[in-house]
């Protein structure tokens, strides 16, 4: 539940999340990766930054994790309240990455 | 990233650079925190103005706050604190009241496998990984902290007195920082001992 500053109700957020742990090394995923920022880089591009006095912005990427796209063939079943009544033994086949995943 | 024209650096994954005939531009991408250095303004504009066709976004404008670490421009040149993240980590480790002191380590002291064994191992593991990252902008605990970081995979009772014992010095110093600056020469220079 997202608040308001003085603690009122302001929208409910819910997301779907990826049951990564039945993954199988191998067959679903292969490598986990995620990207480190080395100190080192940091210090050097505000270092820069501070030499010439060049301007530093921030951008701010909404939900970025769900811009990624999977190499891997990965299916999950259908999300419980989600199920197709016509097809309630299907399983999703995914396009992009989701929360929860290896 | 790369269909922008934008080169990824070979040292680290998270770099990205632009070159072209108006200027330089340097992207460092975490997660989603990304910041932007360049050295002409009409560039920014472009890419950003291209970024947001494709990615819903917010221009967060001058730069305060990169991965808790604090950016603050000065007429020296740009300094950076640690100083929020140094306060929540004496909260963490309850040592928000501790007497400070003055050095971080014991003169001449050498740490050694031997001891008995602490009673909270994963406490010491958290609280020295977090000491670790404060080094990012304060070289004066690199060298006590990565002496205890040694002994991660089974700390005694004196590891974790030489802990806590850089914990009162971090709580005398949170505010210091790491000033970057204007004058800074880009020649590399190296040092060797000896011994």
């Amino acid at each position: 539940m997202k608040l308001q500053a003085d603690g009122s109700k302001k929208h409910h957020k819910a997301r779907l999340v990826a049951q990564g742990f039945s993954q199988k090394h191998g067959i679903d995923f292969d490598a986990t990766f995620s990207p480190v920022v080395r100190p080192a880089t940091v210090r050097i591009i505000l270092t820069l930054a501070a030499m010439h006095n060049w301007a530093l912005r921030q951008l701010d990427v909404k939900n970025a994790f769900l811009h990624g796209f999977l190499q891997e063939e990965v299916y999950m079943e259908q999300p419980p309240g989600y199920i197709d009544r016509e097809f309630p033994s299907h399983v999703c086949c995914l396009q992009r990455a989701l929360y929860g995943l290896k | 990233m790369l269909g922008l024209g934008f080169l990824a650096s070979h040292a680290n994954s998270s770099l990205f650079v632009y070159h072209c005939t108006h200027g330089v531009l340097y992207l460092l991408l975490y997660v989603d925190d990304m910041i932007i250095i360049d050295s002409n303004q009409l560039m920014l504009r472009t890419l950003i103005n291209r970024l947001a066709q494709e990615f819903s976004m917010k221009d967060l404008s001058d730069l305060h706050y990169f991965l808790g670490i604090e950016v603050i421009r000065n007429d020296k040149g740009i300094f950076l604190s640690q100083a929020k993240y140094a306060l929540d980590l004496l909260t963490h480790a309850d040592m928000v009241d501790c007497k400070p002191i003055s050095t971080p380590f014991v003169v001449g002291s050498h740490l050694t496998e031997s001891g008995t064994p602490h009673c909270d191992a994963t406490q010491f593991r958290s609280l020295a990984g977090a000491l670790q990252y404060l080094t990012l902008t304060r070289p004066d605990l690199s060298y006590n902290v990565n002496s205890i970081c040694q002994y991660m995979h089974a700390p005694t009772t004196y590891h974790f007195r030489a802990l806590k014992r850089i914990l009162r010095y971090v709580k005398g110093t949170y505010h210091y920082g790491l000033q970057l600056s204007q004058h800074s020469s880009s020649t590399l220079i190296g040092y060797s001992d000896a011994d």
